[in-house]
């Protein structure tokens, strides 16, 4: 009889789930859970050129927090991540709400709406910037036209660069948010629609009264996932605008990057990438906890 | 085949106790049905008997073997689910055979046996189908099959026909009844629907809150319900809860409630002197009288034991054979079970006679039936 | 679910001017839209003298793929003249390790965290889910080191390790969310079956996965193909992916700027998952609402 040696077989077989999630959370752990512990200690030290292991408090925040540029790059932060957040949900509601009307062709339309999604954003930032170029561009162009005031050399201008920025992110992102309303919209309970529309409403009132709200949980998708999109911007400042001019359009992760590669001030990029962290985990950690909460119960 | 013993089971799931120490002992040939609400630990019970889940306490033997710590593929076992489980990427041959791949059985045996299996239960012609090109009827059929093709020593149910339509849910419930008497296998089958309870099981076990309120055969359990819990479940109108205090009278004991009758409430003295339980250390206290519908009845087909009075109808609610009359007793509502000749012409007042030999008494605390 | 009948709000004949406005709202975004499309085209099929005489938005006068060949086989790239090519086969080399192995590994993990809930499973997942939000800011510095101390800095070994590491919490994601659609009964029918771990993993749960299959290794290839960040901080020189050399391409200022070549060198970085996403996009989109249930 084998019976033992099978019992030692099922009792492997029993941990085998573990056994089989333990390498892909072994990573994680290390390589973000570990890596974020190291890059916080190293914030808290004077690292320069190489990574010094010698801790000297939060002298690098405070270094960071003097710093002009860091000053700049958070505000530009906001400024962009607002703008681009707002200005993609409703570009994106709106372009979702007309898409639902029966249109003919609306997949040829989606597809056209949403390609910008597959590509980079080194590839958005150079395409928007050759058709921002002063003297080439599209400013040239409606200029021709007749329109002499016409201004589209965004990137050029310390005020306008983020701006550009912002519209160039919106392309970027807008279909990707038109198609999650657009399945939201969709799902909607149509026996709910119709009981409005017996009761009188008219198809405009059932949109701002019962299909939007119902859509509470996409539209705090959306906003979660567009700003964290917008923390993490880092190439489009590249091949856009450089952060320029000046450092009058860079982001955080561009001046993590900066400090970090190119001006040997390892500990203060540690401390700004500590800081994006921090702001992420903020917006992030509540919103999972009442996903994954709101999941049990449903 | 084999019996099913089960001692004094219990399954936690951290503090909080879902199966409070289970205690079934189940003949070769059996059939038990676990009905209770959805909660009461009945799926839970099944699942540890598949050995989905682990026993907290207690024991679990197939035969005369503890399978505790057996893995579900060596318990020789065989279940039925609800939602059929059909692997939805397999064929309904692949289906019924998988179990037998699984064990290594070689493929001519094997198709030999999904054939047979298939032959009996009538669906030889969609073997080569896959599970989304059949109907609920053929998926259950199928769901079936998987289990019988293994023979194994005991089949588990969980709740294989409710997501049935009502015709092919009575035709099933016939097929299974069938089959336990032509395999004469150990079978244990969960549901909430006592009539399937009624209809299939040996022995119903009836659980609440993760105990066994009472485990007896249908008729049993029908006519003599452990506690109010029970009474409530089993039987279909439920039975009627009637409060009164019992005192003593000049024949010997009864019970005195109002009843509406032309309008106005009259009071009725039920009489309970034929009544098997010893009333005696009762009187003056109040009980409840737990009476089934059909005990209630209109009055004249000569039955013994019986009295009659006259009673408002409220309602009448007509199920073919028989016609349902709601009645106001107390105060609330009392449903009569009488001949459909009957309640079809009357309105208003009619005279019921009642059958109070048949009514199971209950002590309002505990709630357990008086003896 | 684009062949459920939607409601449509009643249509008036007077409607008609709605319905203008409408089309007008819609085809404007759609220039919009495809703007940059037409405009790096247009670009690189013309020659300088014709970008530099004509309008931004004309046509070019003749397809004229110089700049394409230029921009894939000769254009100067930091001191090496080579073009896009041997960077373009550098991210090949790179993205497709990585999405079979980050695809791989999360289904594994989305099937053990759904199917054989074990007790943690909850905050293994919750533990993982967060690694798709941490901005990789905050891993750069140590993940230098690291690749140094492993010795595969500045090689595709390095990058693809980087890309199936950060891509795993996606891609468990993405697994886990279609899998807990999928019926547990299943996992006990097999089990009862006595089919195991791994057999019900590839009886029964892989062939059931081939919508999400898509949605991860689309995303994954999306994801790892247009990456600049990490290509750009751990490597350097020819070992680099080809959305790092494509932007040093653009910005390399070696006597006259050649927007032509720019633009070709664009379009040929864009091309795999443009590619991609209209091969199979629709796939993605049908395969992410079949995932999750929510929303």
């Amino acid at each position: 009889m084998s019976r033992p040696q099978l019992k030692i077989l099922d009792r492997v077989a029993r941990v085998l789930p573990q056994i089989v999630v333990a390498p892909s959370f072994a990573l994680i752990l290390f390589f973000v859970y570990g890596f974020i512990i190291w890059t916080g200690y190293i914030s808290l030290t004077k690292s320069k050129m190489l990574p010094n292991y010698n801790l000297i408090g939060f002298r690098p925040y405070e270094r960071l927090f003097q710093m002009d540029r860091w000053s700049v790059a958070l505000e530009n932060l906001f400024i962009f991540g607002f703008l681009f957040i707002v200005i993609a949900i409703v570009i994106g509601c709106l372009l979702a709400i007309l898409l639902d009307q029966k249109i003919r062709a609306e997949g040829a339309i989606r597809t056209i709406y949403l390609y910008p999604m597959a590509i980079s954003f080194i590839i958005t930032g150079t395409a928007w910037k050759w058709i921002m170029n002063p003297s080439l561009g599209l400013e040239t162009v409606v200029r021709g036209w007749g329109w002499e005031s016409f201004s589209f050399g965004w990137t050029n201008s310390e005020t306008m660069a983020v701006y550009a920025l912002v519209m160039a992110a919106v392309w970027q992102a807008s279909g990707f948010v038109m198609a999650l309303f657009l399945s939201a919209l969709r799902s909607v309970d149509q026996d709910i629609i119709k009981a409005a529309s017996l009761d009188g409403a008219s198809p405009w009132k059932i949109y701002i009264r019962i299909i939007l709200p119902s859509m509470r949980p996409v539209f705090m998708s959306a906003v979660v996932i567009l700003a964290h999109l917008a923390i993490k911007s880092f190439d489009l400042v590249v091949a856009l605008t450089g952060g320029g001019p000046g450092y009058a359009s860079t982001l955080p992760a561009n001046f993590m990057y900066e400090m970090t590669f190119r001006r040997n001030e390892i500990a203060v990029g540690a401390a700004s990438a500590m800081i994006m962290l921090a702001t992420v985990a903020a917006i992030m950690v509540p919103y999972l906890y009442s996903e994954l909460r709101g999941k049990k119960h449903g | 085949m084999a019996s099913l013993t089960i001692k004094n089971a219990i399954k936690r799931y951290g503090t909080v106790e879902v199966l409070k120490g289970v205690d079934i002992d189940l003949q070769d040939g059996e059939f038990l049905v676990l009905l209770g609400a959805s909660g009461c630990g009945k799926s839970t019970l099944l699942n540890m008997i598949a050995g989905l889940e682990t026993v907290t306490e207690g024991e679990i033997l197939i035969g005369d073997r503890v399978i505790n710590d057996v893995h579900p593929k060596d318990r020789d076992i065989a279940m039925v689910f609800q939602s059929y489980a059909l692997y939805p990427n397999m064929t309904v041959g692949k289906n019924i055979a998988f179990g037998l791949e699984m064990r290594g059985v070689p493929k001519a045996e094997r198709d030999a046996a999904v054939l047979e299996v298939a032959k009996t239960l009538q669906m030889d012609h969609l073997l080569d189908r896959k599970p989304s090109q059949l109907s609920g009827g053929q998926r259950q059929r199928v769901a079936m099959g998987r289990a019988l093709v293994r023979r194994p020593e005991v089949f588990l149910f969980d709740e294989p026909l409710s997501n049935l339509d009502a015709k092919l849910r009575l035709e099933m419930r016939t097929e299974i009844k069938r089959l336990h008497k032509r395999l004469n296998a150990t079978m244990v089958y969960v549901t909430h629907d006592q009539i399937e309870a009624l209809t299939l099981a040996d022995r119903i076990a009836i659980l609440k809150d993760g105990e066994v309120q009472q485990l007896a055969s249908p008729a049993e359990i029908y006519d003599r319900p452990k506690n109010m819990f029970v009474a409530g479940l089993v039987g279909s109108p439920p039975m009627n809860f009637i409060r009164a205090t019992v005192a003593r009278t000049e024949k010997g004991y009864g019970a005195e409630i109002s009843v509406r009758a032309d309008g106005s409430d009259q009071p009725v003295l039920l009489d309970l002197t034929d009544h098997p339980t010893d009333l005696a250390p009762h009187v003056g206290r109040e009980i409840v009288i737990g009476l089934r519908p059909e005990a209630i009845t209109q009055a004249g087909n000569g039955s013994q034991g019986t009295q009659s009075f006259m009673s408002e109808i409220d309602v009448t609610e007509a199920t073919g054979a028989d016609t349902l009359c709601v009645l106001t007793w107390n105060g609330k509502e009392v449903m009569a079970r009488v001949s459909s000749g009957y309640a079809q012409i009357i309105e208003g007042t009619m005279e019921f006679s009642i059958d109070m030999s048949r009514a199971t008494l209950f002590d309002p605390e505990t709630e357990m039936r008086l003896d | 679910m684009a062949d459920h009948s939607t409601f449509v709000p009643a249509q008036n004949r007077s409607n008609v001017g709605l319905r203008i406005l409408l089309w007008a709202i819609l085809i404007a975004f759609a220039i919009w839209f495809l703007l940059p499309a037409y405009v790096v085209v247009g670009t690189s099929l013309k020659d300088l003298g014709e970008i530099r005489g004509g309008s931004l938005l004309a046509l070019p006068h003749e397809l004229n793929f110089t700049a394409w060949r230029h921009a894939w086989s000769e254009a100067c790239i930091g001191v090496k003249c080579t073009g896009l090519e041997p960077y373009f086969w550098n991210s090949v080399i790179m993205a497709i390790p990585s999405v079979l192995l980050s695809t791989l590994l999360g289904a594994l993990t989305g099937y053990a965290l759904t199917k054989w809930r074990f007790r943690g499973a909850n905050v293994v997942f919750a533990l993982i889910l967060f690694g798709c939000f941490v901005p990789f800011q905050v891993v750069i510095l140590p993940m230098a080191q690291t690749l140094g101390k492993i010795g595969i800095t500045n090689t595709v070994y390095g990058l693809i390790l980087v890309h199936t590491v950060y891509g795993l919490a996606f891609t468990t994601l993405f697994f886990r969310n279609y899998y807990v659609t999928i019926p547990d009964e299943l996992v006990r029918a097999a089990t009862i079956d006595g089919a195991g771990f791994f057999t019900i993993f590839r009886r029964i749960i892989l062939p059931l996965s081939p919508p999400i299959i898509v949605v991860s290794v689309i995303w994954q290839f999306t994801q790892i193909w247009n990456d600049f960040l990490f290509g750009a901080s751990f490597t350097t020189g020819g070992a680099q992916p080809i959305t790092v050399a494509m932007n040093n391409l653009v910005n390399t200022t070696t006597g006259v700027k050649q927007y032509n070549v720019d633009m070709a060198a664009a379009l040929i970085t864009a091309a795999p998952t443009l590619f991609v996403y209209i091969v199979a996009g629709r796939y993605f989109v049908r395969g992410l609402t079949a995932g999750s249930v929510k929303g």
